[in-house]
């Protein structure tokens, strides 16, 4: 529905203005380091890159095989986490 | 109400959810991304692999799991089991106390008491200069790499202080001797450690106690030769004595200190009050040399004649008896219990 577009679009760019999307991002990344994501994800792409071989591998073949990795080894705690905050900020500024 | 506030928000609760969700996603795929480009360049500019290790070296420090050896392969006790001989004594000893033995044994070490062995050996050698040489070397080394320890070492022998107790040990082991008992310091301890009231005749006995303190000290079993100093106190009181105080002082000397205590002393007393009432005090000041030295003197005897039942109980106790005694003769009424009171602490 448009209006639910308009009402996403407005949501989002409120969420970049008032700087809460980097806090957010900060604040993933810090805590998927934390949890050993990082790390389990970089041994994957070793592997890929094994796969492909060194000289060859490009940005796309990382991408493609490790987004779908990444997204289900995301901890629980983690995104109920995220989720929360998101939440929260909807709550506070979705008029 | 709910829906109409919804309505007005023109989103509901699922949207609302399903909003926060695409959030959420678009956040992750960003580090994804993020995570992606940095593996990327890292390995465009060669430095991905960097912080591993080769395969060979890995297997070269690969954690080892056998019995009797650690994770890094070594055995503990590997030189357990092994000895080595000695090529100064040649005996074979242990390789882990193989040097500390030569350390001892060559008399180089820190703790091999090379000095004394030195002493011993030029004590009995006659000295030769090329000794002593020798000596001093092993002065030089004995003090950890200082370049001053030789004036040290040679300064060494002479700083031996002729006053100390070692070295005047010897000359102190005279029995009774008086020719070094008059001294000038007062409180100065006598070496003599077998003296013995008992042993010694009256005359002696008299001369020893009239010129020093002669309290013998329990711990130390040590006669005091503390000169007998003029006390003010007692030199009044010392006037009082007669002749016959003075010998009630002597017979106390003589007697042997047994463990029958009371009665001895209680008929000694009662003899020396017959004689006290019987004469009358006389303000003499010859008698028996007890007059100026009597504070001292008196106390000695108090002191010898207690000598044998507990010797630091009775030095500060015949002073008192001192006292009591003299007080008898000033106030004849005063009953004559305080010479025995030094016997009832005694007991």
């Amino acid at each position: 529905m448009s209006k639910d577009s308009k009402m996403r679009a407005t949501i989002n760019q409120k969420l970049t203005e008032m700087g809460e999307r980097e806090r957010l991002k900060e604040l993933l990344r810090a805590k998927l380091t934390e949890c050993g994501w990082r790390d389990q994800l970089k041994a994957n792409c070793k592997d890929v890159i094994k796969e492909k071989g060194l000289e060859h591998v490009t940005v796309e073949d990382l991408v493609v095989e490790i987004t779908p990795k990444g997204r289900v080894l995301v901890p629980d705690s983690v995104k109920k986490e995220l989720l929360q905050r998101i939440r929260a900020f909807l709550a506070q500024h979705a008029t | 109400m709910k829906m109409e506030d919804m309505s007005l928000l023109g989103l509901d609760n699922t949207k609302l959810e399903a909003l926060a969700q695409d959030i959420y996603s678009d956040l992750v795929e960003d580090s994804c991304l993020g995570l992606c480009f940095e593996v990327h360049r890292a390995v465009k500019q060669g430095y991905f692999f960097l912080d591993d290790t080769d395969q060979e070296s890995m297997k070269d420090f690969e954690i080892v799991d056998q019995p009797g050896v650690d994770i890094f392969g070594q055995v503990y006790n590997q030189w357990k089991n092994k000895e080595c001989v000695c090529p100064n004594c040649n005996r074979s000893i242990a390789a882990s106390r193989f040097a500390p033995h030569l350390e001892k044994c060559l008399g180089m070490g820190r703790n091999s008491s090379r000095i004394a062995n030195r002493r011993i050996a030029s004590s009995n050698n006659v000295n030769n200069k090329s000794e002593s040489d020798q000596e001093d070397n092993d002065d030089v080394n004995d003090n950890d790499w200082s370049y001053g320890s030789e004036k040290k070492a040679k300064k060494r022998k002479s700083d031996k202080n002729p006053n100390s107790p070692r070295r005047s040990k010897s000359l102190k082991h005279k029995n009774g001797e008086l020719s070094n008992s008059v001294n000038a310091d007062p409180y100065k301890y006598n070496y003599n450690t077998g003296i013995n009231y008992e042993t010694l005749g009256p005359d002696e006995l008299r001369s020893l106690l009239t010129t020093q303190c002669g309290v013998i000290s329990e711990h130390t079993k040590k006669m005091c030769t503390r000169s007998s100093l003029p006390d003010a106190d007692t030199m009044v009181e010392s006037d009082c004595y007669d002749a016959s105080d003075g010998q009630v002082l002597m017979s106390r000397l003589q007697w042997d200190g047994s463990s029958d205590i009371s009665p001895s002393d209680s008929a000694s007393s009662k003899a020396s009050t017959n004689n006290s009432d019987s004469k009358k005090p006389k303000k003499k000041k010859t008698s028996l040399g007890l007059n100026s030295t009597g504070g001292g003197g008196g106390s000695g005897s108090g002191g010898g004649s207690t000598g044998g039942g507990g010797g630091s109980g009775g030095g500060s106790s015949s002073q008192s008896s001192l006292v009591g005694l003299a007080n008898r003769k000033k106030k004849p009424k005063l009953p004559v219990p305080p010479a025995p009171s030094i016997y009832d602490n005694l007991n």
